[in-house]
């Protein structure tokens, strides 16, 4: 799911950097640090939308003459949830299951989750393969539409477990 | 009459299932009787044995142990009744034996209540194996019954034989509340038994007549037991009781005297432990392995005297202990009826002592401790314990505890092309393979590959089934091997994990597999079947936390699901039932829970292979959960009582020691890898050979891991020649995996370990994969046409003329060289990590250190180190550089040898050193360590000798150079220029006597000096100041400027008496060391020194007239380019001699104008260049001089900067021109770090520590600044090594 929040985030700047473009060089700085970032609260800050503030510059006192910048931001960040139902693209087709990102975020579906109408191929390439209609197939880069049955949040990274064991769920059609 | 009733009520009731009421009625009936016909009711148990001893089998067993037993007085009475039963006897025991276990299953399965299976086994075999037991007892001890069965054996034994013995001679006498007592005992630890009985249905495989016997006896003792119950409560008071009580034991007692055994109950076991008036224990030594035999024919023996109606033998009983290898035990009176039982016995060591066990140690002597392979039953697991097969999951198929043997079905480990060799009759006795051939199911198409006989379906006898012979010896059963062992080779398993049972039932699941499309419902069906097939198995206890959850699997409560809150102490669980309708916790009995996981969760493995594993849940079936890992990315299968919740929301660091998953570890082999997954007790370590398509993982224990190897900082270059640095992106570009872009993790010598994003593969997408082959992300030359000026990195960054003049005549001589290791150049000095493969293969000494004087072959060599493998050790080893010699390396002549012959001990003196590049000139600076360039020509060590520093790690006075110096570095005749090397100018050619140049000679009048040529027969000697030692002795001090030449005749001249640390040559032929050789006196003594050569670091002892002093070590010249540390700080003496090779002083050898330092400054460094530069003549103040020294600097640095740098440079006026110039200077010249380390000390060392600074900053900023990133980290190390210097020097 996705939720536009605000944040703040302090940016230390090198005094090389003291001058007129100072602030696009924060604003970048907040962008290089936060975009992609991944944290377990609120999963992947997928785009920083606006500077909301910039306080004053503080000196550190480390000797270095940096700069540091208190940022308030706000930011689009992408959470996913359990039982959440999301569009993903296949990365990996195995006889396990097959791998999908949403975007950051990687999926797994197991073919334990995967419906038994559909089974496992490897003739030409991978693929998961709908006995009862040929043309709907599991491949490498198609998209699926699954939910997430569990999740997994480290440090920088969320996994998900999905299924697609269920009404309305699967390869998108066309 | 009640012994009729009892009996047909016994006869009758066992075939009905009877309820409880029934038994009810039964039991008042037996009161009833018992209370009508007292003490006949002991006679109970044995009526109908005695009576139907001849149609009853089992009854006549019974009979024929009284007997032996009481063979005394029961001889005349039943001699002619037991003959012909005799014979029969042991094969009816057996009989009876299997029969028993072989029934028992089904028995147990029919059985409706299932709580109690176990013991109704127990009990149905008990009664089947009545009469084998009394037979046998020693075979049957080591079942789990025995001692509950001897028991009870006991007590119908003694029973029956008290009443006999009443019978005949008192008849019914004055104890009947004895003998009541007695067959209480008896019947009450019947119990259990006699309960199951009930349940039982008896089997038919047991004959009519048979089953009839054992009903019977277990109706008699139901029957007896509930008449002494009901006697019991009979007993109004305790006093009566008590009386009862003291009767019976002093009954007891009176038995034992008689040396009639009556064992209680187990309550009264405990208080009839052995007393000194029973009889003893001893302990027999016999044969090895023959215990059993030894009692067997004990047996016999009273058998046959019994027969033959000799005298019993005075023993009561032999016991053989299986865990007691070689000793018996014999239950006796006396030793002496001890020895005349064994009397002719084989086996029996007759002459070793019979020990007599002490009374305390006699019950647990004979007590059989529950093994736990009795549990072995059909269908258990085990695994096997030795051989091929050891560790391996088998399941018993068919257990005979009488042989001691068990038939296991176990995936077969055949090594096919063995067996052939053998059926061809080509087996040439080889050894079987050392390697353990694969688990795999068997399949005809192996048989038909190797063209081994194969019998199809031979019916085995033992197994009842049929099945397929293989080479007329592997029996074999649906692709298994079926295999009958001795029980002691296989142990019980614990609840076998998941993976393992399907490993055993690959076979299964494949045929299932093929047969059906899809496969995947067969396979979980199969998984079930697996499940359940666990209950056999030994269950482990299941361990409930609080939290868990848990889903009740039986009972009422089935399906209810909950979380765990306390583990009650009496097997129970409290949960918290999610339910809407139950609110209040409640007690739930572990066996009925599971714990129970939905689907998504996150869970960690407890046990089993996957142990330590997290997931998430994928998958949950009944029992088995699929959890897709983590780590591995894959899925694997668990029971679901191998899983706990994991509250962790990361992963749980695996680790392995100190090593955790994806560190780069350094193995014992040296070889690098990164850990890409940490089982239990291995690293699976992903090695450098890897390619992306084919990785090389291996399995590494813990104690092959030498060290983590810690490469934040380590770089590699791509084949664009960027830097890659971890955490960069990288494509692979070319070779395998081409196309695959992955995030670098680690880098080591060229390897990159990284991940690879998206796709992922084994190992959690971790790759190995070549820098060379890869490209970073971003790179800026795409084409990689600009590689050519990137290919040198630092080093071959746009060449400074004085880079060219830096270079050493050798290098000049290969430029070529250089170009073809680009590599060694491109980190330009890089202290470590280099590769040196001049010393790999050779064979070196170890000369210091903890492995100083081993040998050994190199096997790797770096700038620092060489691993070197021992020859007297099966190991390799790292040795430092400068502890280590070439035992057949002689230092050649002129190599002042100062770094160890080692150095290059392959190479002959004029041999080409393509390692050898300019950079490592570069790399000599003084800040850079002690070990470059120590040696110093102002060095005073006390006695005006020169000694090198030993520990040149990397001397440049190599041989190879050594050539050159030593001839033009002495002798006015030779080519005064670096230039123009000479290695054919030893002025030494051809001369055989002993004033070679360089040598120190005292003249007639005193004076000293060094020999600098030779004229014809004369000899050229630069006059130098002497000075007195301490000891009186008069030594050269120094070569001054104004040195005088003279020509002396060689007759008048000697060779200067060699002191303590002074550096000697060897000029005599024919001596212990070769003429040529140099070293280090370490003690004179009349006329002989001790001294260390410098080439094999070994101590020799030469006369004094064989050496000659020589002033400094050759090292300190090597003209091309050095730096020469000077004394240390502190050593400020104003005596310091200015021992200087200046301008004035060309004949000294170096040809170049030298900066010098002088007087009182003490500095750690002058420098100059071959390239001549007018001489700094220095005196004056300190100050002065470090203006000097630093303008002498710069004009030598100069020398070589590009010719961008400023004139500024090369006249500064003022100290801040000159910092400016020095800046300006180090960012502009190619090779910075060397000028301006060498300026920042020198103005350390003259106390300027400002400057000092100023220049270290201006380093820093070059080091910011620099493009490439090992130029970046140089700089700021040799920043820091100034910077530590500095504070370190104030």
């Amino acid at each position: 799911m996705f939720f536009h929040i605000e944040q703040e985030k302090n940016i230390v700047l090198e005094p090389m950097y003291f001058g007129k473009r100072m602030r696009e060089m924060i604003e970048s700085r907040v962008r290089q640090e936060v975009e992609g970032s991944c944290t377990g609260r609120h999963g992947y800050i997928v785009m920083v939308t606006n500077i909301v503030h910039i306080s004053e510059g503080m000196i550190t006192d480390d000797g270095t003459a940096r700069a540091k910048f208190h940022v308030k931001y706000s930011a689009i960040a992408f959470r996913p949830f359990k039982n959440e139902v999301l569009d993903c693209v296949v990365v990996q087709v195995t006889k396990f299951g097959f791998f999908a990102e949403a975007g950051p975020l990687k999926l797994f579906v197991s073919n334990q989750l995967v419906p038994e109408e559909m089974v496992f191929e490897s003739v030409d390439e991978n693929a998961y393969v709908d006995k009862t209609d040929i043309s709907h197939r599991i491949v490498k880069d198609i998209e699926v539409r699954v939910k997430v049955v569990g999740l997994r949040i480290d440090h920088n990274e969320i996994f998900c477990v999905a299924t697609m064991k269920e009404p309305y769920l699967g390869p998108s059609p066309a | 009459m009640s012994d009729a009733e009892a009996e047909t009520a016994a006869e009758e009731k066992p075939r009905v299932k009877e309820d409880d009421a029934e038994e009810k009625k039964k039991s008042e009936e037996a009161g009833e009787s018992g209370g009508e016909s007292g003490d006949d009711d002991d006679d109970d148990a044995n009526v109908g044995s005695e009576d139907e001893s001849g149609s009853d089998d089992d009854a006549s067993d019974d009979d024929e142990d009284d007997d032996e037993e009481e063979e005394e007085e029961d001889e005349d009475e039943e001699d002619e009744d037991e003959k012909p039963a005799k014979p029969k006897k042991p094969a009816a025991a057996s009989d009876d034996d299997e029969d028993g276990e072989v029934k028992a299953e089904p028995a147990g399965d029919d059985d409706g209540d299932g709580s109690d299976d176990g013991e109704i086994m127990t009990a149905a075999k008990a009664k089947a194996q009545k009469a084998a037991k009394k037979k046998e007892k020693e075979k049957k001890r080591s079942r789990n019954q025995f001692v509950d069965d001897v028991a009870d054996d006991d007590d119908d034994d003694g029973a029956r034989k008290r009443k006999k013995k009443k019978g005949k001679k008192s008849g019914k006498d004055g104890r009947p509340g004895g003998n009541m007592f007695i067959d209480d005992m008896a019947d009450v630890e019947d119990d259990d038994e006699e309960e199951d009985d009930e349940g039982d249905d008896i089997d038919e495989d047991l004959g009519e007549e048979e089953r009839e016997a054992v009903m019977r006896e277990a109706e008699q003792r139901v029957h007896a037991r509930y008449e002494n119950l009901e006697r019991m409560e009979r007993m109004e008071n305790e006093e009566e009781l008590e009386a009862a009580l003291k009767e019976r034991y002093a009954a007891h007692r009176a038995a034992a005297d008689y040396g009639d055994v009556g064992i209680g109950t187990e309550v009264d076991q405990q208080a009839l432990h052995p007393t000194v008036r029973d009889p003893k224990l001893w302990l027999v030594t016999v044969k090895q392995g023959k215990e059993r035999e030894v009692v067997v024919c004990l047996m016999q023996k009273a058998i046959n005297l019994h027969r033959s109606g000799k005298g019993a033998m005075a023993i009561k009983s032999a016991v053989v202990q299986d865990h007691l290898k070689s000793y018996v035990y014999v239950e006796a009176e006396r030793e002496d009826h001890v020895k005349k039982a064994l009397a002719g016995l084989r086996h029996v060591y007759h002459s070793k002592p019979i020990k007599l066990v002490p009374i305390a140690e006699m019950v647990e002597s004979v007590t059989v401790t529950k093994k736990k392979v009795s549990n072995i039953k059909m269908g258990s697991w085990v695994r096997m314990r030795g051989g091929a097969y050891k560790g391996d999951l088998a399941k018993i198929v068919d257990v005979n505890f009488a042989d001691n043997q068990c038939t296991v079905k176990l995936v077969p480990r055949f090594d096919y092309a063995h067996l052939q060799a053998k059926e061809e009759g080509t087996h040439q006795g080889r050894k079987k393979a050392n390697l353990r051939p694969p688990a795999r199911l068997f399949t005809e198409a192996m048989s038909a590959k190797y063209n081994l006989p194969l019998e199809r379906s031979r019916h085995d006898r033992r197994m009842r089934a049929n099945v397929d012979v293989l080479c007329g010896q592997h029996k074999l059963m649906d692709g298994y091997y079926v295999k009958t062992i001795s029980l002691a080779s296989c142990k019980l398993a614990d609840a076998p994990a998941l993976d393992e049972l399907q490993r055993f039932s690959t076979g299964e699941e494949a045929t299932e597999a093929k047969t059906s499309d899809g496969g995947r419902a067969n396979a979980a069906a199969n998984l079930e079947a697996l499940a359940s097939s666990l209950e056999g198995a030994a269950k482990r206890e299941q361990n409930f936390l609080p939290g868990d959850h848990v889903i009740c699997v039986d009972g009422d409560l089935v399906n209810l699901t909950g979380v765990v809150v306390h583990d009650n102490a009496d097997g129970s669980v409290k949960i918290t039932p999610t339910h809407d309708d139950i609110h209040e916790d409640i007690d739930v009995d572990k066996q009925t829970l599971r714990k129970y996981f939905k689907v998504g969760s996150h869970v960690r493995c407890v046990h089993g292979v996957h142990d330590g594993e997290s997931g998430l849940v994928v998958k949950v079936e009944g029992q088995v959960t699929t959890v897709f890992s983590d780590v591995k990315q894959e899925e694997f299968l668990v029971f679901s009582q191998d899983l706990a919740d994991s509250k962790e929301v990361t992963r749980r660091v695996e680790s392995i020691g100190v090593f955790t998953i994806h560190d780069l570890v350094q193995l014992e082999s040296s070889a690098v890898g990164m850990i890409v997954r940490v089982e239990k007790d291995a690293a699976m370590v992903m090695m450098a050979s890897s390619t992306a398509d084919r990785p090389d993982v291996r399995p590494v224990k813990l104690h092959d891991m030498r060290r983590k190897l810690m490469d934040r900082r380590v770089t590699a270059s791509d084949a664009g020649m960027e830097t890659i640095e971890n955490g960069s992106m990288v494509r692979i570009v070319d070779g395998p995996g081409k196309g695959m872009r992955l995030t670098v993790k680690h880098i080591n010598r060229g390897t990159l370990w990284g991940k690879v994003r998206g796709d992922v593969a084994d190992f959690g997408g971790i790759v190995a994969v070549k820098a060379r082959s890869c490209r970073v992300d971003g790179s800026k030359s795409k084409d990689g046409g600009n590689d050519a000026n990137r290919a040198g990195g630092f080093a071959a960054a746009p060449q400074s003329p004085g880079a060219a003049l830096l270079r050493s005549p050798a290098a000049r001589q290969q430029p070529m060289q250089m170009q073809d290791a680009p590599r060694a150049g491109r980190f330009g000095g890089g202290p470590v990590g280099r590769r040196d493969n001049s010393l790999v293969g050779t064979t070196i000494k170890v000369s210091a250190g903890v492995y100083k004087g081993y040998k050994g072959k190199v096997v790797d060599a770096t700038e620092t180190t060489v691993r070197v493998e021992l020859q007297a050790q099966a190991r390799t080893v790292t040795v430092q550089r400068n502890q280590i010699v070439m035992p057949s390396a002689a230092p050649p002549w002129g190599g002042a040898a100062a770094a160890p012959a080692a150095y290059q001990p392959a190479a002959p003196a004029t041999a080409p050193t393509p390692a050898r590049t300019p950079m490592r000139e570069y790399a000599r600076t003084p800040a850079y360590g002690d070990g470059i360039g120590s040696v110093t020509p102002l060095r005073d060590d006390g006695a005006g000798g020169r000694t090198p520093l030993r520990d040149s790690a990397w001397n440049p006075a190599t041989p190879h150079h050594d050539g050159g110096v030593g001839g033009g570095g002495w002798d006015d005749d030779a080519p005064s220029t670096a230039s123009a090397p000479a290695p054919s100018s030893d002025p030494d050619a051809g001369y055989a006597g002993v004033f070679v140049t360089k040598a120190v000679v005292s003249l007639p009048d005193g004076r000293q000096g060094v020999v600098r040529a030779r004229k014809n027969g004369a000899v050229v000697v630069a006059i130098g100041t002497t000075k007195t030692l301490p000891n009186g002795v008069v030594t050269l001090d120094a070569l001054t400027s104004a040195s005088a030449m003279e020509t002396v005749p060689e007759s008048v001249l000697t060779l200067a008496p060699a002191q303590k640390k002074d550096n000697v040559v060897v000029v005599t032929s024919g001596e212990e060391q070769p003429r040529g050789a140099t070293a280090v006196v370490i003690s004179v003594d009349e006329g002989e020194c001790v001294m260390k050569m410098d080439g094999t670091k070994e101590a020799a002892m030469m006369p004094a007239t064989a050496i000659a002093r020589v002033p400094i070590p050759f090292s300190a010249l090597d003209r091309t380019f050095t730096t020469i540390p000077l004394l240390s700080h502190g050593a400020s003496s104003p005596a310091l001699p200015p021992l200087v090779p200046a301008a004035s002083e060309p004949g000294f050898g170096f040809g170049v104008a030298a900066c010098a330092s002088f007087a009182a400054i003490p500095r750690r460094m002058i420098s100059w260049s071959a390239e001549g530069l007018a001489p700094a003549r220095l005196d004056a103040s300190p100050a002065a001089a470090s203006d000097a020294t630093l303008c002498a600097f710069l004009k030598t640095s100069s020398a070589f900067a590009s010719p961008a740098a400023p004139a500024s440079a090369r006249a500064p006026t003022s100290v801040l021109t000159r910092l400016f110039a020095m800046d300006s200077f180090m960012c502009a010249s190619s090779s910075p770090r060397l000028s301006s380390v060498a300026a920042a000390a020198t103005f350390a060392e003259s106390g300027r520590f400002r400057l000092a600074r100023s220049i270290c900053s201006a380093m820093r900023r070059a080091a910011r600044s620099s493009s490439s990133s090992s130029a970046r980290s140089r700089f700021a190390f040799i920043a820091w090594r100034i910077f530590s210097s500095l504070s370190s020097g104030r």
